[in-house]
């Protein structure tokens, strides 16, 4: 499904933050990224979501076997690319209702759908969001505005639901958020992930990882990465830190 | 009808003037029209030496001639009548074309109240008290364009809304120019008397339809009393052959709560100026504003808010949105007396660039004179904020679209006040409209 190979990328006009990085990640799999502060973790997030405060030097990203290094945010997310972002933007006057609707009937049109009916949306914004446990009043709040940490959080993982995405990747998902909130993210994940999509956990704390388990554990440092296991290998990062792999 | 010749409109007014004095049927203001006349000829039209038009100018408006007795005759049809309604279809709907109220395109259903066309008032014996008492008290003599104004104003209206009279409906203004082969010159002017316990609700819009220059100088004077409410929606959509200068003064007693909201989408230079009064305590006033223009279109928004009565409260909030290479201007002024204890003024004036030929001037100017106040003021110039829209286009929205959305946002609390849903829904397909997406927010 995604497949990186030899990816370098910089701040526009500024650090170089990734030096070669491959991943290939196949459908059904979970993958979790770790790695010290400042390793590239979510560079590599946003770069693959299209960000264009980077620029890539080398390298490309294949996408269901097409490079979409050339392509804009909005039509990686139209080819099924998620991002759960790590500091979700606020947005007074726009309801979180209105704002998915918005986003789906962009995705839909794109694939060549009409807008889905309201009633059909209602519905369904129902559901995903009874999943999450979210109250209806949040639904009809401004987007992202005045949320908690877990909120914030939350309203991603429903927006991942409602889009239904080939890949989502979650940056940083599980931080800022108590016991509670971290299971139920865990559980919407869970419920998403399927044998046609695929996961990819950005992650300092090997926590979440009790509750998405993934198949692969990737350490990443200095802008490659350096290590690849299973579900064990974070166990081991948790214990003895990432200084046994840096020298 | 005068020759008219190539002259700038300094020469004009002066050479109309005696014409327009004889086409009139009531006389009775004749001394003042002239000595407001002489004053304006004295100092003529402001200049970018004038303090208060240092930003705007002007001259391309009076550069131009302009016949000042537009042609009564039109062919306005309904239908063109309903694209500008706001789509609900109750509300009064009060028509004017090319100066002249026309009753078979409005809809009247005002009940309990004064509505007049303003000449209409002026010729009428009844209401010469009412022009004693109110006409030109509360507007600035020592301005141009408003001695201009008192010199030539003609077209307009005059609502009374009696003591505990709630006009519940919406009532929307419609100045419209059609059929006028020459710039034409219109001198509006508009009195609203909103007596103790009333409340009333107006919409305002000037329509150009020819291709020929409409240039309009508007007055408005408000008196609201005391627990009595006004608001008075501004909506600015006009051609680009369209000038508008508007002086709009609201004098308010005790207890009183007056709004005027200006929203700016169009016109090719508009200077709004608002002069707010306080007379009593516990007066509430609120000015809001969403401007969203480009091409080569001036805006400029000139506030004055004179707290001269304590414990009262003012709430000014304009947003401006610039593309191309637009011009805008903001300057509030506060003024707080010494005796205005607990006063409480707050102005904020927000702008987004949208392109590097775009420019914003703005000022806020508080004089304050009382010490126990509360006066916040603040103004911020940027772009779009690159994580938000990166954010959104990321969920699929594509860019066109994340930054209109990012604008309603911005321009959104503008709007919290407006408890007119068609005015607002009006408002939002605007933004759109100017913002080139068809979504609905």
């Amino acid at each position: 499904m995604l497949n990186i190979k030899n990816l370098h990328a910089r701040i526009e006009d500024g650090a170089q933050i990734l030096k070669g990085i491959n991943l290939e990640i196949k459908p059904g799999e979970v993958h979790a990224i770790m790695g010290p502060n400042g390793a590239g973790k979510s560079t590599l997030s946003s770069v693959i979501a299209g960000k264009e405060d980077y620029e890539v030097t080398e390298g490309e990203i294949l996408f269901q076997g097409e490079n979409i290094i050339e392509d804009a945010p909005e039509e990686r997310a139209h080819k099924g690319i998620f991002l759960s972002f790590q500091y979700p933007v606020e947005i007074p006057g726009v309801s979180v209702t209105n704002f998915i609707k918005a986003a789906l009937n962009e995705n839909r049109k794109a694939n060549g759908f009409e807008d889905m009916p309201a009633k059909e949306m209602l519905g369904m914004i129902r559901e995903k969001s009874e999943k999450l446990g979210i109250k209806k009043d949040f639904l009809s709040r401004s987007l992202n505005e005045g949320f908690s940490g877990g909120e914030k959080k939350r309203n991603e993982i429903f927006q991942m639901m409602m889009l239904n995405p080939k890949l989502a990747i979650l940056d940083e998902t599980d931080s800022g958020l108590d016991i509670d909130a971290l299971r139920i993210v865990a559980d919407g994940v869970n419920q998403f992930k399927n044998e046609g999509n695929a996961v990819l956990l950005i992650t300092h704390y090997q926590r979440l990882l009790n509750y998405i388990e993934p198949d692969y554990v990737h350490v990443l440092a200095n802008g490659k990465i350096i290590k690849t296991g299973d579900k064990s290998l974070a166990l081991e990062l948790e214990s003895k830190g990432y200084d046994w792999l840096l020298n | 009808m005068a020759e008219i010749s190539v002259m700038a409109l300094y020469d004009q007014t002066i050479e109309n003037h005696s014409e327009f004095l004889e086409s009139l049927r009531h006389r009775f203001l004749d001394d003042d029209r002239k000595t407001a006349l002489q004053k304006f000829a004295m100092k003529g039209f402001p200049t970018k030496k004038d303090e208060e038009y240092k930003y705007t100018n002007i001259k391309e408006i009076t550069e131009k001639d302009y016949n000042f007795f537009p042609k009564e005759s039109h062919n306005i049809t309904k239908e063109q009548l309903d694209e500008l309604h706001l789509g609900e279809e109750n509300f009064d709907w009060i028509v004017f074309v090319n100066g002249q109220l026309h009753k078979e395109l409005s809809n009247i259903s005002i009940e309990n109240a004064e509505f007049l066309s303003f000449n209409y008032a002026l010729n009428d014996e009844n209401h010469k008290d009412v022009f004693d008492k109110y006409f030109n008290t509360i507007a600035a003599k020592d301005l141009a364009f408003t001695n201009l104004n008192q010199a030539y104003c003609k077209y307009g209206f005059f609502l009374k809304v009696p003591k505990n009279v709630i006009i519940e409906k919406p009532i929307h203004v419609f100045y419209l120019s059609q059929n006028q082969e020459e710039n034409t010159f219109y001198n509006t002017r508009n009195l609203l008397i909103v007596e103790e316990g009333a409340k009333v609700e107006i919409i305002e819009s000037h329509h150009n339809f020819d291709s020929s220059f409409v240039f309009t100088n508007s007055v408005t004077e408000i008196f609201t009393y005391q627990n009595a409410k006004a608001d008075w929606h501004k909506i600015q959509n006009d051609s680009d052959t369209s000038y508008l200068v508007d002086h709009t003064f609201a004098k308010q007693e005790r207890d009183s709560l007056t709004t005027v909201n200006t929203f700016t989408f169009g016109g090719k230079i508009i200077r709004n100026n608002l002069d707010f009064i306080h007379n009593g305590e516990n007066i509430n006033s609120f000015m809001n504003g969403i401007t969203i223009i480009g091409k080569d279109q001036l805006v400029d928004h000139h506030t004055a808010v004179h707290h001269n009565t304590p414990n009262c409260q003012s709430y000014q909030n304009y947003k401006g949105i610039y593309k191309d290479k637009s011009h805008g201007v903001f300057n509030g002024k506060v003024f707080v007396n010494k005796i205005a204890q607990k006063t409480n003024a707050y102005q904020q004036n927000n702008n987004v660039l949208l392109s590097e030929g775009a420019t914003i001037d703005t000022k806020p100017q508080l004089e304050i004179f009382a010490d126990d106040v509360k006066c916040s003021h603040g103004c911020t110039v940027g772009q779009l904020n690159k994580d938000a829209l990166f954010y959104l286009r990321a969920r699929g929205i594509s860019k066109k679209e994340a930054q209109a959305l990012l604008l309603y946002a911005f321009a959104n609390d503008a709007m919290q006040n407006i408890d007119i849903e068609p005015l607002k829904v009006k408002i939002e397909q605007l933004l759109a409209e100017k913002l080139e997406v068809t979504m609905e927010f």
